[in-house]
């Protein structure tokens, strides 16, 4: 439970720097994107990468309610890969480097 | 001063304050895990694991801002990013849908969306993640100027 509580803080703090920063705005990722807005991407590489990171959930908090749209997009993306993975057999373990999360 | 827009020089730090503490926890931090939660284990709280409570957090920090501000406001609309976007009611959200759908199935595909990638992954020093990151940021410029240039939208 207590991981879980942490879990909480940390997303809440990152939920709220983020919104903070303006990055859960569609505008200034498209500006990003267009190499309008670069120190979105500083950033990114300052201390540790980015901050352009999934603004959905932020969105959310914000009253977006648009992303509650996306969102839902995404849980059917999940499911449907684990849909897709099902039928795939599944491939020998690979050597390359993992990511470190999702 | 939180209705400024946080500097990049601030921002980026927390951040990465953030990362650094949540490796105590030796756990990944990211957004995606957050919805696969969901999507494995259900909406209730019981059942969530520490993803789903950090992707509970992120809606938290947004309210929590937004609340402090006075800029908290329930709306369905997106905009339309420069006239990017649709404007009617019914082809947003089905482009929403659509390109969350496919976010999420790339995402889990590649194994991390851009915080577990971008964030973790890279910052751990994972190729896998810097090979990631480096395709879904030159393929989001592209395409972002791509689609400017189709539909004749304000740069």
């Amino acid at each position: 439970m207590k991981a879980k509580l942490l879990g909480l803080l940390a997303g809440a703090v990152f939920g709220f720097v983020i919104t903070w920063a303006r990055v859960t705005d569609p505008d200034i990722i498209r500006r990003m994107l267009l190499l309008k807005e670069l120190d979105v991407f500083f950033s990114d590489g300052f201390g540790h990468r980015r901050r352009r990171r999934c603004p959905v959930a932020a969105m959310i908090g914000q009253g977006h309610l648009a992303g509650i749209v996306a969102g839902a997009g995404l849980l059917a993306g999940i499911a449907l890969n684990h849909r897709f993975n099902r039928r795939v057999p599944s491939a020998p373990p690979a050597s390359v480097s993992q990511p470190a999360g999702l | 001063m939180l209705l400024e827009r946080c500097p990049w020089y601030v921002a980026g730090p927390m951040l990465g304050l953030v990362l650094v503490g949540f490796r105590a926890l030796n756990k990944p931090f990211g957004a995606l895990g957050g919805f696969i939660d969901v999507v494995e284990k259900g909406p209730l709280w019981s059942r969530l694991g520490v993803s789903g409570f950090v992707l509970m957090g992120m809606i938290l920090g947004g309210a929590i801002y937004a609340g402090v501000t006075g800029t908290l406001q329930l709306t369905f609309s997106y905009g339309t990013t420069q006239g990017v976007l649709p404007t009617q009611s019914v082809l947003m959200p089905a482009m929403l849908l659509l390109a969350g759908t496919v976010m999420g199935f790339g995402a889990r595909l590649a194994g991390g969306c851009t915080s577990g990638h971008g964030l973790t992954g890279m910052s751990l020093g994972s190729s896998a993640s810097i090979a990631a990151t480096i395709t879904f940021f030159a393929t989001a410029v592209v395409l972002a100027n791509v689609s400017t240039w189709l539909t004749g939208a304000v740069r």
